[in-house]
């Protein structure tokens, strides 16, 4: 979306126009259900959160200012509704690393073995994800998945960009170590069953 | 983005809502829109709720104090204090 769609729709969000609230919702439902979705680690938890991020848009729509940028805004928003989430629930991030379950995702794969090698793949990088932590992973989640620039990932996280860098630094060292421990325990085994 | 281990996590697809559920939410949200006041009630629901109990609150009180007094008088009966 590029910059004068977006404040013409922020315009017509300020006026209470319903077609331009379509049109952020179409834009903006799967990235934040995503990041939702890899932050928590449980659909039902995005479902709620996701909504309740909607709910606020439409409850603030008429006092958002004329030049709010939508992504970082709704990002925000969808991020602290999830530390509140977890300030309430006391969820302790480490205890449950081993319940990652991988959910039917609707993208096209050429082949079978395409599929299936992409599937694990995808498997290994999800646990690895899932297995670091939250201040690491959303970082990832908002600079490398939804595709926002570091300064405004800063911004989603409350600190200075200098910070969210060093976060981001560290987010990949855990992210490669995280990598790493997951080829040791499954690389052994994959080479007993195959020739 | 050029460090391979970043180019990895884009390839991860994204992840689908449930499509039922989010046509619900659009369209309370589109109602919201239209008519803030209602968004407010909406998301709110649950702060309207305690008046309903603390109507009972009175009466409950009240018979307990109609029991606790009855309880009096049958013991002083009971024990025939004058």
């Amino acid at each position: 979306m590029d910059r004068d769609t977006e404040l013409e729709l922020i315009e017509r969000l300020r006026d209470g126009d319903a077609t331009a609230f379509d049109a952020v919702y179409e834009a903006f439902n799967r990235p934040l259900y995503t990041f939702l979705v890899r932050l928590s680690r449980h659909r039902d938890v995005a479902d709620d959160l996701l909504e309740e991020t909607w709910l606020r848009l439409v409850k603030h729509a008429r006092r958002l200012r004329p030049d709010t940028r939508l992504g970082p805004w709704l990002f925000t928003v969808a991020r602290n509704l999830y530390v509140s989430y977890l300030r309430s629930r006391l969820l302790e991030d480490s205890a449950m690393n081993g319940l990652l379950v991988l959910w039917p995702f609707s993208v096209e794969r050429s082949s079978p073995f395409d599929a299936a090698s992409a599937s694990e793949l995808e498997r290994r990088i999800e646990r690895a994800l899932a297995s670091i932590p939250v201040a690491s992973r959303e970082v990832l989640l908002l600079v490398c998945m939804a595709g926002l620039d570091p300064s405004d990932a800063a911004d989603v996280c409350g600190v200075t960009p200098e910070a969210l860098r060093q976060r981001l630094r560290r987010a990949r060292v855990a992210l490669a170590r995280a990598l790493d421990d997951e080829g040791r325990v499954l690389d052994p085994v994959l080479r007993e069953v195959t020739p | 983005m050029t460090d391979p281990l970043f180019r990895m996590l884009t390839t991860l697809p994204s992840v689908e809502p449930d499509a039922a559920r989010s046509e619900r939410v659009r369209m309370r949200c589109r109602a919201a829109l239209a008519s803030p006041s209602t968004a407010l009630r909406a998301s709110r629901p649950a702060e309207r709720r305690p008046r309903s109990g603390s109507q009972v609150w009175p009466l409950v009180a009240m018979l307990g104090v109609a029991y606790f007094a009855e309880v009096m008088r049958q013991a002083v009966s009971l024990y025939a204090i004058q």
